[in-house]
C-alpha cells in the first residue's frame, strides 16, 4: 500500500476497517506492540512509529521489559512534525529490545515474522516497522538506524529502507542506544512515499544540537557514475550474488556509469562499529537503575537496587554490550579499543571522502544474506557480520537506501545506495531513477 | 586474566552474571576477539579524532516551559510528595 493507495480506497465509511484488519491479520505477522484505539476520521496518513521513538501519552517501551510501564510526558520532534503536518500515528511497531539486534527475535515482548515467509524473522531492529509496511498495514513507518536497523530488516522484507545522513533528522526523543550513531528513517513501499515523509521530519532542531538543515541546492547532472566496490560479493551468498548482478546489468541498460573503487579493511571496519557501539551504549543505558522511571527491583541496599533491577529486566544482548563497552572504557583497555577505533573510524571517513571525489554514489548489497530462519543457531559473530555492509556507512554518518533488488516469487534481496554526508536529497533523486530501473 | 577483568567490569556495569557466568564470559570473549583486529592500527592515540565536525553548539539562554513535576512523577517506580523515593545512601 503506498500513500496514494490509502488515499484512494479510503474514505470516511470505510476508515474504521483500516485498523480492524490489522488487527485480524497482525496476530499472524506481530509487527505491532500497540495499536491506538482512536480512528483516523479525518483520513491523515496513517504511520507507524517503532518503539524507540516518544510518543506522548503513548506507552514506549524500545522493545524492553524495563521500560513496560513507561508512558512518555513528551513527543519526540519526528512525532510533532507528522502529527502537524496531516499525518496519524497508528500504533507502535516490534523491534530488537533498544534496538540490539537484527531479527526482531531479541525483542521482550514477541517474536516478530516477515511477511513474505512467515518462517523467517523480519530482520530487525525495525523489524516491526519493516513488516508493517511489507504486509500492507500501513503505507509508511518510522524506524531507527545505528547499524542498519532500517535498511536489513526493509531488505529482508522487499521494501525500500532510508537512513539519512547523521543529523538530518532530530533524535531528541529517540531512545538513545549509540548516540553517534543513531538515526531516525524511513520505511515506505516505494522511494516516492519515503521523500515525502522524510520532508516532513527533517532539519535542524534546537533540542538537538547535531541537528541541521540540509542544503536544498541538488546537482542536475544527467550521467550518474556509480562505484562498485572491490571484492563486495565475497562472502555473500549465491541468491544475493545473482539479485545484485542482475541489477547492476539493468542500471547499465538504464545509462548509469559503474567505476571500480577500492574497498576499505570491511573486517577492521565492522570491528571498529562492535568497539564504540557497545560503549556508547554502556553509558546511555546506565540510566536504566530502578530510581527515576522503569522497572524496580526494591533492596535495602542501593548497590543492589541497581543491580537485581538490572539483572532482572534488561536482556541478554543489552547486558553483553553493557559489559563489553565498560570493558572497552575502561582505564586499562580504553587505549586499546576505544581510542584506536576512534582513530581507524577516522581513517574510513576519510575514505569516504576520497572516494566521492570520483563517484556520485556506491552501491553494495544491504545484507550478504536473504532472511533467516526464526529460531536459526547463528553465533553472535556471525549475527554481527551480516551487519557488514550497513555498519560501515553508519562510521562516517553517511545516507543510505536500500531498494527491493529482486521482488516476486524468491525471497527479497535488497540493493544499497550510499551518497557523501548531507547529500541525502541527490540520494531520493537518484533512487527514484534506480527504482525505475529495476522494476523494468 | 581477560575472564576475570570481565566479571569485575560486569560488577561494575551493576549487572549479576553470576546465573550464566560460562556462557556470558565465553561470548564476552568472542567478541573481544573479533575486535582485536584494531590493534593492527598504528597513529598518535593522544590525538583523538573529532568524528562529527561539531563545535560548542550554544542555544540561547532563554526560560521555557519544562514537564511539571506531576508529569515526571508518573513515571517514577516509588514517590513520596513532591519526591522520588530511593533507599538512602548511607
Amino acid at each position: 500500500m503506498t500513500i496514494k493507495d490509502f488515499q484512494q480506497n479510503y474514505n470516511q465509511a470505510n476508515i474504521k476497517s483500516f485498523k480492524d484488519q490489522i488487527q485480524a491479520k497482525d496476530s499472524n505477522i506481530n509487527s505491532f506492540l500497540f495499536l491506538k484505539e482512536e480512528i483516523n476520521k479525518d483520513l491523515k496518513i496513517p504511520v507507524a512509529i517503532k518503539d524507540a521513538i516518544s510518543t506522548k501519552g503513548i506507552p514506549t517501551t524500545a522493545g524492553s521489559k524495563i521500560l513496560e510501564n513507561y508512558i512518555p510526558p513528551y513527543n519526540a520532534t519526528v512525532i510533532d512534525k507528522l502529527e502537524e503536518n496531516g499525518y496519524f500515528i497508528i500504533g507502535k511497531t516490534n523491534m530488537d529490545e533498544f534496538a540490539m539486534g537484527s531479527s526482531t527475535e531479541n525483542s521482550a515482548y514477541k517474536i516478530t515474522k516477515n511477511p513474505k515467509d512467515l518462517t523467517r524473522v523480519p530482520g530487525g531492529s525495525s523489524g516491526g516497522s519493516a513488516s508493517a509496511v511489507s504486509a500492507g498495514f500501513v503505507p509508511v513507518a518510522l524506524g531507527t538506524d545505528t547499524g542498519g536497523s532500517i535498511r536489513q530488516p526493509a531488505s529482508f522484507c522487499g521494501v525500500v529502507g532510508f537512513c539519512p545522513s547523521y543529523g538530518a533528522v532530530s533524535r531528541y526523543g529517540v531512545i538513545a542506544m549509540a548516540s553517534s550513531f543513531d538515526q531516525i528513517g524511513v520505511i515506505a513501499n516505494n522511494v516516492e512515499d519515503t521523500e515525502k515523509v522524510f520532508n516532513v521530519i527533517r532539519g535542524k532542531d534546537k533540542k538537538d544540537a547535531t541537528s541541521f538543515d540540509l542544503p536544498a541546492e541538488i546537482s542536475t547532472k544527467e550521467k550518474i557514475t556509480i562505484g562498485i566496490p572491490d571484492n563486495i560479493l565475497e562472502g555473500v551468498s549465491k541468491e544475493v550474488k545473482i539479485a545484485f548482478e542482475e541489477s547492476i546489468e539493468k542500471l547499465k541498460q538504464g545509462g548509469f556509469k559503474f567505476i571500480d573503487v577500492p574497498m576499505t579493511n570491511l573486517n577492521q571496519a565492522l570491528a571498529v562499529y562492535y568497539i564504540i557501539v557497545p560503549s556508547e551504549v554502556s553509558s546511555n543505558l546506565a540510566r536504566y537503575d530502578g530510581v527515576k522511571y522503569g522497572k524496580r527491583v526494591e533492596s535495602d541496599d542501593l548497590i543492589k537496587l541497581y543491580t537485581d533491577t538490572r539483572t532482572k529486566y534488561l536482556g541478554a544482548e543489552p547486558k553483553r554490550r553493557t559489559i563489553i563497552g565498560t570493558y572497552a572504557l575502561s582505564s586499562g583497555y580504553y587505549d586499546a579499543y576505544y581510542k584506536k577505533a576512534n582513530i581507524l573510524r577516522q581513517q574510513i571517513k576519510d575514505y569516504y571522502t576520497d572516494i566521492f571525489k570520483k563517484v556520485d554514489i556506491l552501491v553494495t548489497p544491504t545484507t550478504p544474506t536473504v532472511a533467516f530462519k526464526i529460531g536459526a543457531v547463528l553465533s553472535l559473530i556471525e549475527l554481527y557480520k551480516g551487519d557488514v555492509f550497513t555498519t560501515i556507512t553508519k562510521l562516517a554518518g553517511l545516507p543510505a537506501i536500500s531498494l527491493p533488488a529482486q521482488v516476486g516469487e524468491k525471497l527479497p534481496v535488497g540493493i544499497q545506495f550510499i551518497a557523501n554526508h548531507k547529500k541525502d536529497l541527490q540520494l531520493l533523486k537518484i533512487s527514484k531513477k534506480v527504482e525505475q530501473c529495476l522494476q523494468s | 586474566m581477560i575472564n576475570e577483568d570481565l566479571i569485575k567490569t560486569a560488577k561494575l556495569a551493576r549487572i549479576n552474571i553470576q546465573d550464566n557466568q560460562e556462557t556470558m564470559i565465553k561470548e564476552l570473549a568472542s567478541i573481544l576477539d573479533y575486535v582485536e583486529v584494531v590493534n593492527t592500527v598504528e597513529g598518535d592515540l593522544t590525538k583523538q579524532p573529532n568524528i562529527s565536525g561539531n563545535i560548542n553548539i550554544f542555544k540561547n539562554d532563554e526560560i521555557e516551559d519544562s514537564l511539571s513535576i506531576d508529569q515526571i512523577l508518573k513515571n517514577t517506580p516509588k514517590s513520596s510528595g513532591n519526591y522520588i523515593e530511593i533507599e538512602g545512601i548511607f
